[in-house]
């Protein structure tokens, strides 16, 4: 008996704690936009750099969500009544470019990446001589 | 950054008297040059096989070579210093009229490596037996002018260089012709050039005077010489600092120094894959 009072006691304490919890870890995952990689490295600093990204999004609501480019605006694709997407995207670019996922019914932006480029020279000298031999 | 700065001039001293053959222009012309000034540095390692024209040496060399790489330009000026395939060597420059796409530079660099009686310095301190009683050669560094033209990723240069540096006292003139082809993130560079050698390089490098003669190794006295170049290269990113590198160098060479008593073929090859750190 009293083994049973101790679990609906201990079970209505932690509930609350729980209830507040998940929602939490629950929201960090779902309004989540997620560029991987999210780096793509070139050779030459002003070189273009080529990159497959799996851009992948999570909400909360089931709705209709589209992806763009930050700078440009671009619509890349649209869902319709999803809670989740993946995009794949050909990463070609010589600058570090910004996704926005934005809720078509109102425009607004609910979540945003990055894909950041980087070099390995910075060095862009026209003189340079490569001693290969 | 002082660390890496006296480990930089450690193997700077040490690496620089490992350098063999030619160092090349190459440009992706497509990249608008760094203003100011703009420095690149790294360190690795490479394997490398090589087929030697050197006589005594075994026709198959393999083995493991760092590789130190320095690349500095400020405005006109520029510095390399780069042992990104098989050898490396010093070139200083200056920009003098880069207009329309031609360029006039002064330019100073080693053209030729040293070798004495133990073959080529990377090959260790064993003196090897044909060569035993040959003089030392001694590195040379050449300044003169390089005109070049330059197209979207390739460009075509001649130079006419002398040596100021008393080893020979002779000129070199080399014509090549060079290309950058980026292919996603890979960098492929090919070139192929002509170098014409005075006689009193030729001689100093590849005659046999009357004091290295001995019955097997008749004096030898040569005229003008010439080469044949061609090498392919290609670089990798795998991320932010570390670079895949591999290449290729094939050279023929012309009967004055094939002919020579210390040479045992008409030609060298060498090939070498690697990775760098870039800092």
């Amino acid at each position: 008996m009293f083994s049973k009072y101790y679990l609906c006691f201990t079970l209505l304490l932690s509930g609350p704690l729980l209830a507040e919890q998940q929602p939490e870890g629950e929201k960090k995952v779902e309004d989540a936009l997620i560029a991987l990689p999210d780096t793509c490295v070139a050779l030459r600093e002003g070189r273009n750099c080529y990159a497959e990204v799996d851009i992948t999004w999570h909400q909360q609501q089931i709705g209709n969500y589209c992806l763009r480019n930050a700078q440009s605006k671009h619509i890349m694709q649209c869902w319709l009544m999803q809670q989740k997407g993946l995009f794949r995207y050909q990463f070609d670019s010589a600058e570090t470019i910004g996704f926005e996922l934005i809720s078509s019914d109102n425009g607004k932006v609910v979540a945003s990446t990055e894909i950041q480029l980087q070099w390995v020279y910075k060095n862009r000298q026209k003189k340079r001589r490569w001693r290969l031999f | 950054m002082r660390v890496y700065s006296a480990l930089l001039l450690t193997c700077l001293t040490l690496l620089s008297a490992t350098s063999q053959a030619s160092n090349r222009y190459y440009a992706d012309n497509t990249l608008e040059p760094s203003q100011g000034f703009a420095w690149d540095w790294g360190i690795g390692l490479g394997y490398y096989i090589e087929d030697s024209y050197l006589v005594g040496m075994d026709s198959y060399n393999d083995g493991i070579e760092p590789d130190v790489h320095l690349a500095v330009s400020y405005d006109s000026f520029y510095l390399d210093y780069d042992q990104s395939q098989l050898s490396g060597g010093l070139t200083l420059g200056y920009s003098v009229i880069d207009k329309f796409e031609w360029g006039l530079d002064i330019v100073g660099t080693n053209i030729q490596s040293g070798f004495d009686e133990t073959g080529l310095n990377i090959y260790g301190n064993d003196v090897i037996k044909e060569l035993e009683g040959i003089r030392t050669r001694d590195y040379d560094f050449d300044v003169g002018l390089r005109l070049s033209r330059r197209f979207e990723n390739s460009q075509i240069s001649f130079e006419y260089l002398h040596d100021v540096s008393g080893a020979h006292n002779g000129w070199v003139m080399n014509s090549f012709f060079s290309q950058i082809i980026p292919w996603r993130n890979w960098e492929f560079r090919s070139g192929v050039g002509l170098s014409a050698y005075s006689e009193d390089f030729t001689n100093y490098y590849f005659g046999i005077s009357d004091s290295e003669a001995l019955a097997t190794r008749p004096v030898y006295s040569p005229d003008t010489s010439y080469s044949l170049i061609f090498e392919f290269h290609a670089e990798y990113p795998i991320n932010r600092h570390w670079v895949f590198l591999t290449g290729w160098l094939s050279t023929w060479f012309s009967n004055d120094i094939h002919q020579s008593p210390i040479i045992s073929q008409e030609y060298q090859h060498k090939a070498k894959v690697g990775v760098r750190y870039v800092f």
